[in-house]
């Protein structure tokens, strides 16, 4: 079966209203993963070329398709009670993330996601 | 403009993967993998509740800070990704808030997660904050 193309500005429920189609666009997360406590590997995925362990707490999210610019909107989340986090290194093609204690950088699953525009 | 009015959409290849244009003109991102399953924006003061939520159906007070909250439909497993925010406590000195998974008492399961709203000022305890959200990322069952 050929795949089918729709070009459309607006989508509409029936009930639950309407939605212009850059929402979906330009609203959608462009990259999320799920790494394990040693943040050596990935558990699932999305648009994830691969996970560089950069150091202890330290990852580098690599992405398959890269975005437009590098001031796309990084987050994260970590699985352990630590109580600094933060994203470095912004890149059209991979960001950092950061997990510390206080005292110095801590392993733990951590939960990436980024929105933007793709290239 | 053009419009569509549909109640869904299906792929036609694979039912859930459907592929949308980037904002470059070419290369295309998945529009099933890219959406956000579940958020919610909670109450943690005075009257614990849900403020706002989708794909949520409930939200439990275990304690100061701790907190279980419930989707509706399910994950395919429990390695989705979350985002996460929460308020700092108020007043004179505010207290600097942060939005962790409860490793005292971890629950994270295809359908539930339980979170600590930790506090960096006062060792680390766990205090309930104003308002605490959380969107989840991942593989819909």
């Amino acid at each position: 079966m050929a795949l089918g193309k729709i070009k459309a500005d607006t989508l509409e429920h029936s009930t639950a209203g309407s939605l212009d189609t850059k929402f979906v666009v330009k609203g959608s997360a462009k990259h999320w993963s799920h790494t394990n406590s040693a943040g050596t590997s990935v558990e699932d995925s999305f648009n994830n070329a691969s996970l560089t362990d950069t150091g202890t707490g330290q990852q580098t999210h690599n992405l398959t398709s890269s975005m437009s610019n590098a001031v796309h909107s990084p987050q994260c989340s970590v699985g352990q009670n630590y109580n600094q986090q933060w994203i470095s290194n912004i890149a059209t093609g991979s960001y950092r993330t950061n997990n510390h204690d206080g005292s110095s950088y801590q392993d733990s699953e951590q939960h990436p996601v980024t929105h933007g525009d793709l290239a | 403009m053009s419009e569509i009015k549909t109640d869904k959409l299906t792929g036609t290849s694979t039912a859930g993967s459907i592929l949308v244009t980037g904002e470059g003109n070419s290369t295309t991102t998945n529009l099933q993998q890219g959406l956000i399953k579940s958020w919610y924006c909670l109450q943690g003061t005075d009257t614990f509740g849900l403020k706002d939520s989708f794909n949520t159906a409930s939200a439990t007070d275990n304690g100061e800070g701790d907190y279980t909250t419930v989707r509706t439909n399910a994950f395919s497993n429990d390695d989705y990704a979350t985002a996460a925010l929460c308020s700092s406590t108020g007043g004179s000195s505010a207290h600097y808030n942060f939005t962790v998974e409860n490793q005292d008492n971890r629950l994270r399961s295809t359908t539930s997660l339980r979170t600590y709203i930790l506090n960096s000022q006062s060792g680390e305890g766990a205090n309930d904050a104003l308002d605490s959200s959380v969107s989840f990322m991942g593989d819909l069952a």
